[in-house]
């Protein structure tokens, strides 16, 4: 982990998937963390409070805490709920319902890599800091 | 008169005994006797010769003088004739019939009477029979009511009427009697000349029976039976006819309602058992339903189920092509390594449009068709979709010419519109024939319509009501690959949109397709 670099917690279920996008980022020079459901990302946020993420990737349809679950934990919890959210999901039919947790962002899966990082870079700054 | 003729003569009488014989003198006592006298009345002869001939006489008709008449018309008139009751010794009673005449001397003055006496009683007994008798029958036949008993004459006019023809023809007898018998007949009948056919057949034949409609007095029709029989006198000579007619008609009534009935009950029979034969086939159809039904069902929901599952790894195959193809954009890699990998993420966006195509197929037909209308223009969205399907446009061989305007601002779900536009457009490359496409945007009023035209191999007509249907295609040809579902999610998008999708096509000259959808489609702003 480079500690220049913004910092995303990925949040998702399917292994491959995280770890493309863990690792994909990482090699853009960013610092990523992966998560497997709410619950695993809520210990990694309270792991390391002086150390918050600039953006979370969340997948919404997870076995345990899935994203919705997880979205509304965090905006109860003033200290995480300032970081923005973009939601990532397959399932086109839960499209309104992700709407009402208020993403930075709405993104379909299957993402298109530039657009990814597109917006990991919009609200994280550019990958490659420094 | 010689004295021997006289005594022969007096024996003569005296011997009679079929008649009672006597003479009576002037004042009406008996004077002689003969052997009828005895047989016929009861008296010997030293009985009543010198008694008054009163005695033979009823109490009744002596009360009323008759004895007396009969002297004085006898007297009076030259004779007396007379046929009544009188009575015997024993007080019997005989009918007696009686002549007197009376005796005159030389001066025509009357010195006595002769009487002949007739016992009558056998005759007048039989008479009295015959008559009872032909009373009898004269009152059986006019009381008779269930039968129309007359008479007609030879020439067929009625000649008597009874109870029965009068309650069913309901003329009263003056009304008919002197009538011709064809006023009974329908007009039908008496055109075609029935009645004289009757009379002629019961002429020749001595009878006719007949079974018919006939007509009342008042005009309504009863079913009759006729029995027409001649009648002749001793010499055969033709005096009339007798006419029996009975109404048949509540008979013939009944017997067409028992018929009607029957007919009815076979015709309920019969459509009972087609009506279970109905059940049973509906049945077995139902039963064949439910199961295509369960089917199908099971079948969408493999597909569902079948398309997420596939998708998870592939949506991680995509990123990690995606994410591989990043990462070596600026490293030098072999030239032929980067076409396999771009090669491999085209397959696999083919690979993920079939798998959604399936996915959407599995939720239209659960009815999970849900629209998220958002404000978008058509026309940008056209671009940017060309500009994606470049690689599949460039290697179809055709080329997509956009016709629009500067924008086309409506309301719109973006993703189903996508999939109207990609499935036209992907229909019209695969047919297209490698020839020019073209793609026309435009507004229409409240609508806005997306053309799609190629000048492929077009569509033969008798296959135009099968391109919409789900998995049909109207190529066969393995060379066109494919599930056989676009334009069937066209049609289902654009009708969930309120829209509407036509086409025209015609076999190697191309197809147009054109769908309309209103504008600020279906499925409105959500909160």
């Amino acid at each position: 982990m480079t500690k220049e670099g913004p910092c995303v917690l990925v949040v998702e279920d399917e292994v491959a998937a995280r770890e493309v996008i863990v690792d994909s980022l990482e090699a853009e020079g960013c610092t990523a963390v992966g998560a497997a459901d709410g619950s695993d990302a809520i210990r990694r946020l309270e792991s390391s409070p002086e150390r918050l993420p600039c953006l979370i990737l969340l997948d919404l349809m997870m076995p345990g805490m899935n994203g919705w679950e997880f979205r509304a934990w965090q905006r109860v919890h003033p200290r995480y709920a300032h970081i923005p959210v973009v939601v990532l999901s397959a399932v086109r039919n839960v499209r309104e319902e992700a709407k009402k947790l208020e993403p930075a962002a709405l993104l379909e899966k299957p993402v298109e890599y530039g657009v990814l990082l597109d917006v990991i870079t919009r609200y994280c700054g550019p990958c490659q800091a420094g | 008169m010689p004295q021997a003729t006289d005594a022969a003569f007096r024996a003569l009488v005296e011997s009679i005994t079929e008649y009672a014989i006597m003479v009576l003198d002037s004042g009406g006592y008996v004077r002689t006797w003969n052997a009828g006298l005895l047989r016929l009345i009861g008296y010997e002869a030293d009985e009543i010769v010198g008694r008054h001939f009163s005695v033979f006489y009823t109490p009744e008709d002596l009360a009323a003088g008759r004895h007396d008449l009969e002297l004085h018309v006898a007297r009076e008139k030259g004779r007396y004739e007379d046929e009544g009751w009188r009575v015997r010794k024993d007080g019997t009673r005989f009918f007696a019939n009686v002549v007197v005449s009376p005796i005159r001397d030389a001066d025509g003055v009357v010195t006595g009477y002769a009487k002949v006496t007739r016992d009558e009683t056998e005759r007048r007994r039989a008479e009295e029979a015959l008559r009872q008798s032909e009373e009898r029958f004269r009152l059986l036949v006019a009381s008779v009511r269930d039968y129309a008993i007359f008479m007609l004459d030879p020439a067929g006019h009625v000649a008597s009427w009874n109870a029965g023809a009068e309650r069913i023809k309901s003329y009263a007898a003056h009304e008919i009697i002197g009538k011709h018998f064809s006023q009974f007949y329908p007009r039908e009948d008496i055109e075609a000349g029935k009645p004289e056919m009757e009379l002629r057949v019961a002429t020749a034949e001595g009878r006719f029976e007949d079974e018919g409609w006939r007509l009342r007095k008042d005009g309504t029709r009863f079913w009759a039976n006729v029995v027409l029989t001649a009648l002749r006198d001793k010499t055969g000579k033709l005096i009339g006819f007798a006419k029996v007619t009975r109404d048949l008609t509540s008979r013939k009534q009944a017997e067409e309602a028992r018929i009607a009935l029957a007919a009815e009950q076979a015709a309920r029979e019969e459509a009972e058992a087609r009506a279970r034969e109905r059940g049973e086939l509906v049945r077995q159809l139902e039963q064949a339903n439910a199961k295509l039904e369960e089917a199908v069902r099971a079948r969408d929901d493999f597909l569902m189920v079948a398309s997420h599952e596939l998708r998870t790894p592939l949506y991680t195959l995509s990123m990690q092509l995606s994410s591989g193809l990043h990462l070596s954009r600026d490293v030098a890699i072999p030239e032929r390594l980067r076409a396999r990998l771009q090669g491999a993420q085209t397959s696999v966006g083919r690979l993920t449009r079939l798998i959604s195509s399936l996915l959407d197929v599995s939720r239209i037909a659960a009815g999970r068709l849900l629209l998220e209308p958002e404000e978008l223009d058509l026309v940008a969205f056209a671009r940017d979709l060309v500009a994606r399907e470049a690689i599949e446009i460039q290697s179809s061989g055709s080329t997509v010419t956009l016709h629009c305007p500067e924008t086309l601002v409506g309301y719109w779900d973006r993703l189903r519109l996508d999939q109207i536009v990609t499935n036209l457009l992907t229909n019209a490359l695969k047919y297209g024939n490698r020839q020019p496409v073209e793609l026309t945007l435009e507004s229409a009023g409240d609508r806005t319509r997306i053309v799609v035209r190629d000048r492929g191999i077009g569509i033969d007509a008798k296959d135009h009501d099968r391109i919409f249907k789900r998995f049909e295609r109207a190529v066969s040809n393995r060379a066109y690959s494919g599930f056989g579902v676009g334009l069937w999610i066209v049609r289902e998008i654009t009708t969930a949109m309120g829209g509407t999708v036509r086409f025209e096509s015609e076999a190697e000259k191309g197809s147009t397709f054109t769908v309309e959808v209103p504008t600020r489609a279906a499925g409105g702003a959500r909160a």
